[in-house]
C-alpha cells in the first residue's frame, strides 16, 4: 500500500504555523534594516525605504559588538570544555563503577537541577565578590557556568553511558585496562553523539545567558553580547533598529552550531531513551 | 608539555584579571544613543583638563542598572555613579553608601536654584551633583487642533475636556499613551493629584505619611476614571510602549501626548512644525501649579577607591559651561542656573518657561515614592486604565504595600 499523501489541509496548516513562527524573526529582520525615524512613524511591517546594512555596521563597529562578541566566546568555550570534561567523568563513575552511595550522589546532582537559579543570586554574588574574589572577571562567570550546568550535564552523561553494555567494559578490564584508560579509549569514543548533543545545548544556554553576566560583571570591557544588547535600550529612547541588528548578529553562532551538529543532536537525544 | 602548562596558567590568569585599571571609574545608566554620545564628549573635555586621570566608563541600560546597583554599591563600587534625585537616592544615603560632597558644593551653591538644591540635600548634607533635568507636559498636533476649531491650547480642565470631546467626534484618539512599561501612566497620577490637591499633599503621599485610602486620593482617581471612560486614551495603550504610542501622534491618529521633553528628540522631520507644547492645565484654581521635572544626578559611592579624582570630576560637572554644552546637545535643561539656557530650541524655551511659573517641582512617581510602593502603584495605574470601574480595590492594593513598607 502506498503511504497516504498529506492532504491540502495539512499543507495549509503547516504554512500558517510556519508563518506564525517565523513572523517575529521576520519583524526583527525588517526592523534591523530601517532607520529609527521610520520606526518612530509606526512603520513596523513595511519594507525599509532604503536597503542597506547601516545598522549592522553601526552595531558591529561603533557599538563595539565585535569586542562583546569575542567576550561571549571567551565565556562560552572554556565553560563548555570544563563542563564536558567533568560531566563525562562524572557520568562514567556514576554509571559504570560500583561503590556505596552511588545512587545518593546521583540524586544530589538531580536535586541541584531542581533548584531555581534565582535563589542562588545573592549567595553566588557573595561568593564571587567576597570569598573567591572573582567578581567582575571572566573566570567568575566561567566558574559559575561550569558549576551550575554540571548537575544536568552529569545526569545526561550518566543516562547515556548506562546504555553502553557492561560487557564491553568488563572485557577491557579483563585485558588489564585501568579505569582511566577504559574511560579514555573505550567509553569516550562511544560518547561522541552525546557530547555533540550536550555541547549544542550548553553552547546555546551559556551564549544566551544574560542574568549571570549582569550580576557578576560590571565593566563594559568584560560584557558579553547579551548584556551589551540590553545596553542599546535607553532610559527614554530605545534604538529598536540597532537592537534588532545586534540580536541577529548575536544569534548567528548558536544557529551555526545547531546547524552543524543537528544530526548528532537528534541522535544524541534519542539514544539511551529506548532500551 | 611544560609550555602547554604555562600557556594554560597564563590563560587562567588572563581570565581572572579584573578590568579595573582606571583612575576614575564611572558607572552610568544613560544608554540613550544621544545621551551616550554627549557624555562621551563631556569625558573628552574632562580629559583635556585632566590628562593625568585615566577615565573608564561603564554604561548599563537603565532597567538593568537599577537591578545591578544593589549588588555593586555595597561591595565593589566605582568612583562615580549616576542615579536619581529625591527619595530614590535617600534609600542609599540612609544606608551610608553615598559619600557626602559638601566640599565640592562650597562656593558654587549660589549657582543652583533652591528647588534643585532641595533634592540633593539630605539631613543637612549635600550628597549629589545634578547635571540635567527636564520638564513634562503635553505635546500636541497643531494642525489637528486647528482642524477641530481649537485656536489656543487649553488652560483649564473644562477647556481640556472639551477638546477631548471634539477630538473623539472627529474620530481621532484624543490622548496617546503607551503603558506597557507602567511609568507613563504614573505621570497622569502625579499631575492629577498635584493639580487637584497641591504639591504638599502629593509629596506627603509619596513620602508615605498620607494614606491611599484618603478621600482626596479617591477624588484623583475619580477624575482620571471619568477621563478614561470618555474614551480619551487610545485603546491599544496596555500593549504598547511609550515610543510606539508616540507614533500615533506622528501619524495624526492621536491629538496630544503627556510626556517628558525627551520626546522632542524623536519628532520626525516632516511634521516638526506641527508639534506644539502646552503645560498640564489647571484643575483647581486655588492650587498653585507644581510641575514634574526629574533631576539626573551623579554621586560618589562611600566605597569608591579614587575619591579625590571623583570630586574633581563632580566639580567639572557642576560648571556652567559643562552643563550647557552637554544639555544643549541632548535637549535637556542644565541645573546650573548660570548656564545660558536659550539654545534656540522652542521646546526647551517652553519648558524653562513652564518651570519658571511652577511653585514647586516633583521628581516623578517612581523617584518620589518608595521603590516597592512605586511598583505597586504603577501596576495599579495600568490596571485602572484597562478596567476603570473599581477604584476602591486599586487604592486598597497600593495602601496594603504602603502599610507594609512604612511599618518597618
Amino acid at each position: 500500500m502506498e503511504p497516504r499523501r498529506p492532504s491540502w489541509l495539512f499543507w495549509l496548516l503547516a504554512l500558517v504555523l510556519v508563518l506564525v513562527w517565523i513572523s517575529p524573526i521576520l519583524a526583527t529582520l525588517l526592523t534591523s534594516l530601517k532607520t529609527l525615524e521610520e520606526l518612530n512613524q509606526g512603520l513596523y511591517w513595511t519594507f525599509p525605504k532604503h536597503w542597506n546594512l547601516d545598522n549592522y555596521i553601526e552595531a558591529f563597529v561603533n557599538g563595539g559588538f565585535s569586542h562583546y562578541f569575542i567576550n561571549s566566546f571567551i565565556y562560552t568555550i572554556p565553560s563548555l570544555f570544563g563542563i564536558i570534561a567533568l560531566s563525562s567523568l562524572n557520568g562514567f563513575v556514576l554509571s559504570k563503577l560500583k561503590f556505596k552511595g552511588r545512587e545518593k550522589i546521583t540524586l544530589l546532582f538531580l536535586a541541584g537541577m531542581l533548584l531555581p537559579f534565582q535563589i542562588l543570586l545573592i549567595p553566588v554574588f557573595y561568593l564571587s565578590s567576597n570569598i573567591l574574589g572573582t567578581y567582575d572577571s571572566y573566570l567568575g562567570v566561567i566558574l559559575f557556568h561550569i558549576a551550575f550546568q554540571l548537575g544536568f550535564a552529569s545526569f545526561f552523561m550518566r543516562n547515556f553511558m548506562k546504555s553502553i553494555p557492561d560487557s564491553i567494559i568488563e572485557a577491557a578490564r579483563m585485558d588489564g585496562c585501568s579505569n582511566l584508560k577504559i574511560f579514555y579509549s573505550v567509553v569516550l569514543p562511544l560518547m561522541k553523539p552525546a557530547i555533540a548533543a550536550l555541547s549544542t545545548l550548553l553552547f546555546t544556554w551559556i551564549w544566551n545567558d544574560y542574568l549571570w553576566a549582569l550580576i557578576l560583571i560590571q565593566s563594559d570591557e568584560l560584557k558579553p553580547v547579551t548584556t551589551a544588547l540590553e545596553n542599546l535600550k535607553g532610559q527614554w529612547v530605545s534604538s529598536y533598529n540597532l537592537q534588532s541588528a545586534g540580536a541577529i548578529i548575536a544569534a548567528i553562532p548558536p544557529v551555526l552550531i545547531f546547524a552543524f551538529l543537528q544530526r548528532h543532536f537528534v541522535k544524541g537525544l534519542t539514544m539511551g531513551s529506548g532500551k | 608539555m611544560s609550555t602547554f602548562k604555562a600557556k594554560t596558567w597564563a590563560f587562567i590568569l588572563f581570565l581572572s584579571s579584573t578590568a579595573h585599571a582606571g583612575d576614575l571609574i564611572i558607572n552610568s545608566m544613560h544608554s540613550d544613543p544621544d545621551v551616550k554620545k554627549a557624555f562621551a564628549q563631556l569625558l573628552e573635555d574632562f580629559k583635556k583638563e585632566n590628562a593625568d586621570i585615566k577615565v573608564v566608563l561603564n554604561t548599563t541600560s537603565h532597567e538593568a542598572y537599577k537591578v545591578q546597583i544593589r549588588t555593586w554599591l555595597p561591595n565593589k563600587a566605582p568612583d562615580v555613579a549616576t542615579w536619581f534625585a529625591g527619595n530614590r537616592a535617600r534609600y542609599f544615603i540612609d544606608k551610608g553608601l553615598v559619600e557626602p560632597i559638601d566640599d565640592v558644593w562650597t562656593g558654587i551653591d549660589k549657582q543652583f536654584s533652591d528647588s534643585i538644591k532641595d533634592v540633593v540635600t539630605f539631613n543637612g548634607k549635600k550628597y549629589l551633583m545634578p547635571l540635567s533635568y527636564y520638564n513634562w507636559g503635553f505635546y500636541y498636533r497643531k494642525d489637528i487642533f486647528e482642524k477641530i476649531g481649537v485656536k489656543t491650547p487649553p488652560k483649564t480642565w473644562a477647556e481640556f475636556t472639551t477638546i477631548v470631546e471634539k477630538l473623539n467626534k472627529a474620530s481621532i484618539s484624543p490622548i496617546a499613551i503607551g503603558i506597557k512599561d507602567g511609568w507613563p501612566a504614573a505621570a497622569w497620577f502625579d499631575y492629577l493629584n498635584m493639580r487637584i490637591h497641591g504639591y504638599k499633599f502629593h509629596m506627603a503621599l509619596m513620602a508615605g505619611t498620607e494614606s491611599y485610602l484618603d478621600p482626596k486620593v479617591k477624588k484623583t482617581f475619580e477624575v482620571w476614571q471619568t477621563l478614561i471612560k470618555s474614551n480619551a486614551f487610545n485603546k491599544s495603550a496596555a500593549a504598547i510602549s511609550w515610543q510606539e504610542a508616540s507614533a500615533l501622534l506622528w501619524q495624526g491618529k492621536a491629538g496630544m501626548y503627556l510626556m517628558g521633553n525627551f520626546i522632542t528628540t524623536q519628532i520626525p522631520k516632516n511634521i516638526e512644525d506641527q508639534i506644539g507644547f502646552f503645560p498640564f492645565p489647571t484643575l483647581n484654581p486655588e492650587i498653585p501649579n507644581a510641575e514634574v521635572a526629574p533631576v539626573d544626578v551623579y554621586f560618589i559611592p562611600a566605597k569608591a577607591a579614587h575619591k579625590a579624582e571623583a570630586k574633581k570630576f563632580l566639580a567639572f560637572l557642576a560648571k556652567p559651561e559643562t552643563q550647557q554644552k552637554f544639555n544643549q546637545s541632548v535637549k535637556l535643561m542644565p541645573t546650573n542656573s548660570t548656564s545660558i539656557t536659550d539654545a534656540g530650541d522652542r521646546f526647551l524655551k517652553a519648558g524653562i518657561e513652564t518651570l519658571r511659573n511652577a511653585k514647586n517641582v516633583s521628581q516623578f512617581f517612581d523617584r518620589d515614592a518608595d521603590p516597592e510602593v512605586a511598583k505597586a502603584g504603577m501596576d495599579s495605574f495600568v490596571e485602572l486604565m484597562a478596567r476603570p470601574d473599581d477604584i476602591n480595590t486599586i487604592a486598597k492594593k497600593i495602601e496594603a504595600v504602603r502599610l507594609r513598607v512604612y511599618k518597618k
